[in-house]
This record gives C-alpha cells, sequence and structure tokens, in this order.
C-alpha cells in the first residue's frame, strides 16, 4: 500500500493527466496532512477505484466512486492523487 | 425577530424540560430540508460567533418539551480542519447538545458514516435519520436498517424530508431519547493502537476527575493520538501539558514500529469498518438506477467546456431577464406609492417643518430606498436558490474553477460576482456559500468594482451628453474597467490578508434533483428578511446623518427647503466639507458641487445625477446642457471612472457591515477611494496628454 520514491512503479500518474473515461485505482496521495485526511474521509484512499468523468487538464477533474458517489476535485488536489490506471 | 415571534406564540413554558438539539451531517444530505420541516419553516438566521457563516436555530415544542434546534454547518469528519468542522466541534464540544440527530444521505450511505463513527467516539447521545429512501429504492440501494441500528445501538429513522415522510416518527423518537442512557461505541483499532488509546486514557482519566471534564476520555485520547491540534490547544490552555507530552511520546513510538502516520493507519480501519457495515447491511443492484444515468447524462452537456458555457451564459440571461423583469414593475410599484402616499401624507400633516422633512425626508426616504430592493433581491435569490437546490451550481462551479482559481478563488465564487451585474447587494449576500472567510472576504472585495443595474444610468446620462457617437464603446469600457480593477483588487488582497492559500478544493457533485419549492422560499425570503432588518437599520440611520448635514450648516439650521435650493444647500454642512475637501481634487479641476455630488451617490450612486442637478440649479431634464458648458469630455470620462470605483453605495456598504463585519466594510470603503482616486487621476493624465 506504500510507495516510496524509490519503488514507484511505471504505470503510477498524477490523476490530473488521466484521460477522461479511464478507470483507475488510488495508489497514494501526496498532499498534506489536511488534505490526505478530507480526501480519506470521502473515502477516496488508496485502494479505492475511481472512474475520470471529466478532466479539463489544468483545472479541475471530476471522478465517480461507487460508494462516494461523484465528486469534483481542484487541479491542486488532482495532482496530488496518484493513481494506477487498471483496463 | 421570528425568535422571539415563535416563543410568544407557542407559550413556551419556563418550568417545561428544555433540550438543545444538533442536525448534524455531509453537505447535499437534504439537511437543510430536514431542519426547516422540524422547525415548520420558523428559524433565527444569523452568524456563528466570530465567523461569517450561517448559523440557524429553531424553537419548537414537542410534546412536554422545549426544543431548541441548532443547523450545523455540512461536514464529512470532525476533525477542526476548516473552518465548518471548527464550528460543529466547538458545539458539540462546549454547547452539549442533549441530542444530536445525523441527517445521511441512503443513496450515497458509506461515505456518511464517517462522520457516524466519529459522532459516536465522541459519546454523543446520536439519532439518525436516513433522509432521500424514496430515492435509494428507485436507484436499487437495498438498506437493512435494523441491522444497522442493532450494529450502531442508534436510532436509525427512514426518512423523506422534502415530502414531510417520517418527521413525525423522527422528532417522536428524539423526545424518547432524552432520558435513555447513551450507548456505548467502540471500534477496535486493533491490538497496538488500542494498547496506545489505553495508555493515553489512563493519563486524561486521573486529571480528568481534578478538572471535572464532561468528555468522553477515549475520544480525547484518539483524538491525541490522531494529533488533533484543536485538542492539543484546548488542553494546553487547561495547563495539562504534560498530557499532550506523554501522548506524543506513545504516538511517536508507535509511527517507529508501523512506519507509518498513525492518523493514516486509524482512518483506514474506520474505513475499513465503514466497508465491512456496507457489506452485512446495504446490497446495491449492479445496475445503475435511474437517477444515476440520467445525471451522468446531463452531466455530459452540463460540464462540457463549450456547451457546459453555452447553457450557464443563457442561463444567466434568463436568470436576470426573469427577474428583472417581473421585479421592475414591482419596484417602480412602490416607489410610486412612496412618493404619492406615504411622502405626501407626512408632508400635509400639520407638524412642524423640522420634523415633517425628518420623517420624510431621511427616515421614509431610507426606508423606501431599503424596501425597493425587496422585489430585486426575492427573485434573485428564488432564481439562486432553485438552481443551488438542484445541484446545477455545483457544475457551473467546475465550469468555472480553472479561471477563477488565477485570482485565487475556487469555481463557486463565479456565482455572486455575475450576479453583481445586477446588483451588488444579493451578489454580497450570495458569497456564503462560498464557506471560508478568506474565500468570502475575496469575493466581497472584488464585487463594488461589478457595475450593477443602478450604475447605467449614470453612464448613460454623460454619455449622451458628451459621447454621442461611441456611445456604447465607453459604456463597455466603464464595465470592462470595473472588472480589471476587480481581478487587480483580487490578486492584491490574497497577497497581502490571506497569505494562506486555500486547501484544494474537493467538491461533491449531487445527483440532479427536482427541488422544494417551501425550501426555496424560505431560503430567499431569510435572506431578503435579514437584509430589510439587518441593513435597513443602518441605511435608514445613514440618511438621518445625510438629511442633518444638508439641512444644517457651520450657521446652523438652514430649513428643509435647503434640500432643493442650491443657494442654501451650498451653506449646508456637505457643501462646507466638499469645499475642505476641494484642494485635494484641485489637481482634477473639479469644483466643490461635484465633490458634494460624490457624497451625496453614497445614498445611491444615481443620486450622484440628481444631486449635480440641484447644485447646478438645473432640472434633470435640462442637466445635460449645464453639464455640456461646464464640463469638457475628460472631465465627463473622469467623473463616470470615478463615479463607478469610489465607494459602495449605502445599502452595498450595509450588506458588507452585516455579512462580513465593519473592520472590513471600512478597509474596503477607504481601499476603492484610494483605487477611484489613482485610477482617476491616471485617466485625466493619460486623457490631458493625448489632446
Amino acid at each position: 500500500m506504500d510507495y516510496d520514491a524509490g519503488s514507484k512503479p511505471l504505470n503510477v500518474y498524477p490523476l490530473s493527466i488521466i484521460e477522461e473515461g479511464k478507470t483507475v485505482k488510488i495508489v497514494k496521495i501526496v498532499g498534506g496532512r489536511g488534505l490526505v485526511r478530507r480526501l480519506y474521509e470521502i473515502g477516496l484512499l488508496p485502494g479505492a477505484e475511481i472512474q475520470v468523468l471529466r478532466n479539463s487538464k489544468h483545472g479541475p477533474v471530476i471522478i465517480r466512486n461507487s460508494l462516494s458517489g461523484t465528486f469534483s476535485l481542484g487541479f491542486g488536489v488532482a495532482k496530488k492523487i496518484m493513481v494506477e490506471v487498471m483496463q | 425577530m421570528t425568535c422571539h415571534e415563535k416563543a410568544s406564540s407557542t407559550k413556551i413554558n419556563i418550568k417545561q424540560p428544555s433540550i438543545k438539539v444538533g442536525i448534524i451531517g455531509n453537505p447535499n444530505v437534504g439537511k437543510s430540508a430536514l431542519f426547516n420541516k422540524v422547525t415548520k419553516g420558523k428559524a433565527w438566521v444569523g452568524n456563528w460567533p466570530g465567523v461569517t457563516v450561517e448559523k440557524k436555530v429553531g424553537k419548537i415544542n414537542l410534546g412536554e418539551v422545549n426544543v431548541e434546534i441548532v443547523d450545523l454547518p455540512g461536514i464529512y469528519g470532525l476533525t477542526a480542519h476548516s473552518q465548518d468542522e471548527v464550528i460543529a466541534r466547538k458545539f458539540l464540544l462546549e454547547e452539549k447538545p442533549e441530542i444530536v440527530i445525523q441527517v445521511v444521505n441512503a443513496v450515497n450511505l458509506e461515505r456518511n458514516l464517517y462522520l457516524t463513527i466519529q459522532l459516536l467516539e465522541m459519546g454523543l447521545k446520536l439519532t439518525i435519520a436516513l433522509n432521500m429512501v424514496d430515492l435509494a429504492e428507485k436507484e436499487g440501494v437495498e438498506i437493512d436498517i435494523n441491522g444497522l441500528m442493532n450494529e450502531l445501538k442508534v436510532p436509525v429513522i427512514p426518512v423523506v424530508a422534502i415530502k414531510e415522510v417520517g418527521i413525525n416518527q423522527l422528532t417522536k423518537t428524539v423526545i424518547e431519547q432524552i432520558d435513555k442512557p447513551t450507548p456505548s461505541f467502540k471500534l477496535d483499532y486493533g491490538v497496538e493502537i488500542e494498547e496506545a488509546i489505553e495508555k493515553i486514557r489512563k493519563i486524561i482519566d486521573s486529571s480528568m476527575k481534578k478538572l471535572d471534564l464532561r468528555i468522553d476520555s477515549r475520544w480525547l485520547a484518539i483524538r491525541l493520538l490522531e494529533e488533533d491540534n484543536d485538542i492539543v490547544e484546548r488542553l494546553k490552555n487547561l495547563g495539562l501539558e504534560y498530557i499532550i507530552r506523554e501522548s506524543r511520546r506513545i504516538r511517536e513510538e508507535l509511527e517507529a514500529r508501523f512506519n507509518k502516520s498513525i492518523e493514516v493507519l486509524m482512518i483506514e480501519k474506520r474505513y475499513h469498518y465503514i466497508l465491512s457495515l456496507s457489506k452485512k447491511y446495504i446490497k446495491r443492484k449492479t445496475t445503475k438506477g435511474t437517477l444515476t444515468t440520467f445525471t451522468y447524462k446531463l452531466d455530459k452537456v452540463l460540464t462540457h467546456p463549450i456547451m457546459g458555457l453555452m447553457i450557464f451564459i443563457s442561463t444567466l440571461y434568463l436568470l436576470f431577464k426573469l427577474s428583472f423583469d417581473i421585479a421592475t414593475p414591482l419596484t417602480e410599484l412602490i416607489e410610486t406609492f412612496f412618493s404619492n402616499n406615504v411622502y405626501n401624507f407626512f408632508k400635509t400633516l400639520f407638524l412642524p417643518e423640522i420634523v415633517s422633512s425628518l420623517l420624510s425626508d431621511a427616515v421614509l426616504n431610507g426606508v423606501g430606498i431599503v424596501l425597493i430592493f425587496i422585489p430585486n433581491l426575492l427573485f434573485l435569490f428564488l432564481g439562486i436558490s432553485f438552481l443551488e437546490d438542484t445541484g446545477y451550481l455545483a457544475r457551473v462551479a467546475f465550469l468555472f474553477d480553472k479561471w477563477m482559481n488565477k485570482v485565487g478563488l475556487s469555481g463557486r465564487a463565479v456565482i455572486p460576482l455575475l450576479i453583481g451585474f445586477g446588483c451588488n447587494v444579493p451578489a454580497i449576500m450570495s458569497t456564503r456559500t462560498l464557506g471560508t472567510d478568506r474565500d468570502r472576504g475575496l469575493a466581497v472585495s472584488m464585487i463594488p468594482f461589478i457595475s450593477c443595474s443602478a450604475r447605467l444610468p449614470i453612464y448613460l446620462l454623460f454619455t449622451l451628453a458628451f459621447f454621442k457617437e461611441s456611445q456604447i464603446m465607453v459604456i463597455l469600457s466603464m464595465y470592462l474597467l470595473g472588472v480589471v480593477i476587480a481581478i487587480f483588487t483580487a490578486i492584491l488582497f490574497n497577497k497581502l490578508l490571506f497569505k494562506r492559500q486555500s486547501v484544494g478544493y474537493v467538491m461533491d457533485m449531487p445527483p440532479y434533483l427536482t427541488p422544494s419549492a417551501m425550501n426555496i422560499l424560505i431560503k430567499s425570503w431569510e435572506r431578503v428578511k435579514s437584509f430589510l432588518i439587518r441593513a435597513g437599520t443602518i441605511i435608514v440611520s445613514l440618511m438621518v446623518v445625510i438629511w442633518v448635514l444638508s439641512v444644517t450648516g457651520p450657521e446652523g439650521y438652514l430649513g428643509a427647503e435647503a434640500l432643493s435650493n442650491p443657494e442654501l444647500l451650498s451653506r449646508g454642512w456637505i457643501a462646507f466639507f466638499s469645499k475642505l475637501l476641494q484642494p485635494l481634487f484641485e489637481p482634477f479641476n473639479w469644483d466643490w458641487r461635484i465633490i458634494a455630488s460624490l457624497i451625496f451617490g453614497f445614498i445611491a450612486k444615481e443620486v450622484v445625477v440628481s444631486s449635480l442637478a440641484v447644485l447646478y440649479g438645473a432640472g434633470e431634464q435640462g442637466l445635460s446642457t449645464v453639464l455640456l458648458s461646464s464640463f469638457t469630455p475628460l472631465t465627463a470620462y473622469s467623473l463616470m471612472a470615478f463615479t463607478l470605483l469610489y465607494t459602495p453605495c449605502m445599502a452595498t456598504a450595509a450588506t458588507i457591515k452585516t455579512e462580513i463585519g465593519l473592520r472590513y466594510t471600512l478597509l474596503i470603503v477607504s481601499y476603492q477611494l484610494i483605487i477611484a482616486y489613482t485610477v482617476t487621476y491616471a485617466i485625466l493624465l493619460i486623457g490631458g496628454s493625448l489632446t
């Protein structure tokens, strides 16, 4: 569950660059304490599968998770969520 | 106000037991709809102490018990990180409500359960209102309510707040809970963490007895293990540093062992527990429900970068058109009623001239100014609340987030700013949805520079007289100047006042729902009422001050005639101050009459025009001719710019004062005066060098 810089797998990207329509799995959140907690609280924690509904590139993204529902995340937040592309 | 009305109408008996109930929940769970149903739409609306977040309190009588119901801000957790969380936490800890009702959304129940766990760990007596059960059923979500109730040991009442289903059952349950003991709840964090919690709890317990704190010590231990800043501060204030030191040592030891943040570990434990609850008690059909599909399809269009923007512009146009089309005749009706009937009635009374003028020219005029706002405010608020409750505003926020970020705001701020083109007053009031003090302060600093509809008549008058050929371009340049200064202000204020960048934005996109008419009406009326009462008082008092300064001067009372007689008016205090200020405006080549008109313009921007007419001894019809003979086009243009920028009108200033506070209002007014002076100076310099 915990990745550090040395063992970063190749197919892990920030959520902000993921194409619309892709389903991804959260690997790690690299933000500060406040952000990590906030995302965890709404169910966006490592292991959660999310679908990218909209990505305005350099702007906010809209994601969907079957348990939490739909959320819009600012660009700054999306950059800090490291995800692994499924499929 | 309603608070007192309510108290008298339901005859609250002091001998009856009274309890405090807090209503809490995630955003978009129908919390305010439930609050409105339980309090029957009557509530006192104010602010939480020290902040600009709205607080709503309702008082009702349930059988033998007086109940004070407090609506808490919508939050996801209780970690006291955001302003809303701090407010909720403070209320729960300090005001110690007897019962807490958590409104949860049955469609996304899992997401709500995180807050449930935190509330239970705090040792609160909880009742869960499982809202939107009808929607959940349609979406194929099946919830085993009894199973959940037995596991959590709290009552779970299915309700449909907007249809008033289950509300009676809910209030009945709340009353039954009063005398029942608080059930104990304990989530198992695993051997190592439990040991640590136990160690900290023992330290706390020994001092708790001395201090007589009525807080659950296990909860306190958990919070300390998660390094909760608010709790650390509270213990420091009590002089309990050694508890903080000890718990820090225990945490660091544990973190070294796990090589991971304990806080993260604990949140993960809670989530695993939620997932286990979900597996046991919540069943979802694999096919998606109609609402999810509908929302998904609509979002494809409404959040589309091009189509979404076009639809938004059309919606905004429609909102303005509808609200102004309906409101304008009503506004005119209020205006004529005032000037023809009420105003003249007072004039005909055989009162001494000074009293009659004070009542009609100052007090009634002020009341008139306040009442004239009602139609516009009401219809704009109805429109905004409708869009908000359908879920559409969340999409608009998404569309504009990228652009608004450039001035340090989130996408949500686009709505108040655009409303500002209609009227600055509702614009400032609608910043309430922005949440944090920082975002509100920033948006409020921008709004007065947005050209509202009342500024258009000034532009029209001046452009008709001086810039007939290029009228539209000149008017557009005014609008543009306002927007440019607004953006500049946001960047400046963000740098100087709000050094801390806002935490990244995470916003719920609720499914599209048909809003409840009652909710929209209540929400809009509450805002109009708050303007009438709170801003209204300030406006009427300011009118009296301006009246006194007009009809009296260094030589004493001049007579009510001064208001329409240029010769008398020039001997009043306002003229006196204007003449004092004249050297300051020497570089502008403005005479004192312009300065005096600008002072009167504080009442409302369009008053600048009528005051110029009085002071130059011309009727409003003949004003253009008089202006043409005494102004150059450059003076006219610079005066237009100054009028746009120099101060918010009285109603706007009063609204900023009631919404944010006096100090911020004074800051904004002085800042605007400086900006207006600088920009006008620049215009005159550039214009002078060109001609």
